[in-house]
């Protein structure tokens, strides 16, 4: 009994006055937030909240608009589940969770990696949600008209977004690119490749490709898109059977 | 359909010969330890007895040549096939290969390469070529829009398929990109970077791509 009254009175004065204050301050401050919700006019949804259990009319919506059918959808999502828990087990896929899937290794940049999450992230939200993930990879299948992937591969190029691609951009590009094989071009190679690139691409000859210039260009190179066209998507089912368990498509 | 496939419940048509509904009930079997294996299949009676003789292990693909012992005639896809553009380098990328989200075991770093050489794609051929003939490999021409496509194929080591494309860059530099198609990562790497990646760098002439 000595023992705790020594305890309690060993408490200064400033500690018990926090000790009073920190409960009240919290309260004051909830009362404070909960009134200034009545300010906010539109009971949106927050823009950040992700929807993350997906039931099978979700699925079915999904299909719906895309290339996928019902059970590539399902299996699709059990891609999505696996490569959204790797890092973080919160049913979103964060861009580490995506550098690791690509690279087996979460820390490395890459400015395409980059540019990839970015078009993926339809919402702008930090984070793949799996209806983007369904809708981005619509674009890549085998069966998505060429237009599509025209306009993907056009803005995943436009690394600033300024609706035109510029020289500088395309500089940058094939820099990461030779890099990533730890390659390293001196200057004028580099100035020769972009210069005969413009010559081609650049139909208005204002040193920019738009998207007309893009269009016509891809329609005389075809092979250019040839990352925007996964074959595997077509077997999606095969490589991820385990949707069977938790189906209820009834076929 | 796939629950059906799971739990093996299948009916076969009156039409079956019962040689076609004892190979069918062998590959549906659900017990992956008594189900057919890949070379009881080639010995199955219902395919051997229309004289089937022997199945490739790669489709042959009607654009493929198969250049392993022809001699090195090299004419260039077409004389007014020009140099590649920077979208073909940066297609070539491995941030842009989205493949890796599929396949576990596949690492675009890992498994392909691109570099940069101031030799003659005839020469670079030609060591492929040499390398394909002494570790016994199939090497295929493979029909591309522009430049040289080939495969190294080896049935024995895994079905191992290594794609190479050789692309004129400049007057003066080919770039050579080279892809694990098929087969495991272990003997892409075995062969690629302990055999034929020290063979052509040897060729590599260091001074152009550190210039």
């Amino acid at each position: 009994m000595e023992s705790s009254y020594l305890r309690t009175s060993s408490l200064t004065i400033g500690e018990r006055l926090c000790a009073v204050l920190f409960p009240i301050v919290a309260a004051i401050e909830v009362l404070i937030y909960s009134v200034s919700c009545c300010f906010n006019l539109h009971h949106q949804r927050p823009p950040t909240a992700k929807k993350l259990h997906y039931g099978f009319a979700d699925l079915q919506t999904l299909s719906r608009g895309s290339p996928f059918s019902v059970n590539e959808i399902e299996a699709l999502h059990e891609l999505f589940k696996r490569l959204s828990s790797s890092i973080i087990d919160d049913g979103l896929i964060h861009k580490e969770e995506l550098q690791l899937a690509l690279f087996q290794t979460s820390t490395s940049e890459n400015l395409f990696v980059d540019r990839v999450f970015d078009l993926f992230d339809e919402k702008r939200n930090g984070v793949i949600e799996f209806d983007e993930f369904v809708h981005a990879l619509g674009v890549f299948h085998p069966s998505t008209p060429m237009e599509e992937k025209i306009d993907f591969a056009f803005r995943l190029y436009d690394l600033r977004q300024t609706g035109s691609i510029d020289r500088e951009e395309v500089r940058q590009m094939v820099v990461a690119t030779l890099t990533e094989s730890g390659l390293h071009l001196a200057n004028e190679f580099l100035e020769d490749i972009i210069d005969n690139t413009f010559m081609d691409a650049d139909i208005d000859k204002d040193g920019k490709i738009s998207k007309e210039d893009w269009k016509d260009f891809v329609s005389r190179h075809p092979a250019l898109l040839r990352n925007m066209t996964l074959p595997c998507l077509r077997d999606i089912t095969t490589s991820f059977p385990s949707f069977i368990f938790n189906t209820e498509a009834e076929e | 359909m796939y629950k059906k496939i799971y739990k093996g419940e299948f009916r076969c048509p009156r039409w079956m010969s019962s040689d076609l509904k004892r190979f069918l009930t062998r590959l549906l079997d659900t017990n992956p330890k008594t189900r057919i294996t890949i070379d009881d299949i080639m010995q199955d009676p219902w395919l051997t007895k229309g004289g089937l003789q022997h199945v490739r292990a790669f489709p042959r693909d009607h654009e493929e040549e198969d250049i392993s012992s022809s001699p090195m005639e090299l004419e260039p896809p077409s004389d007014t096939t020009p140099a590649l553009n920077a979208f073909d380098l940066i297609s070539f990328s491995s941030g842009l290969d989205l493949s890796g989200l599929f396949d576990d075991s596949y690492n675009p770093v890992e498994d392909g390469e691109l570099f940069i050489s101031a030799d003659s794609p005839e020469k670079i051929m030609r060591k492929i070529q040499d390398f394909a003939n002494k570790e016994e490999m199939r090497l295929v021409r493979k029909k591309k829009e522009w430049g040289w496509g080939m495969e190294l194929q080896a049935g024995g080591k895994g079905n191992l398929v290594m794609g190479i494309q050789l692309n004129r860059l400049t007057d003066e530099l080919v770039v050579t990109e080279v892809r694990r198609r098929g087969g495991d990562s272990a003997s892409y790497d075995d062969l690629w970077n302990s055999k034929l990646r020290p063979q052509l760098l040897l060729i590599d002439n260091d001074s152009a791509a550190s210039a």
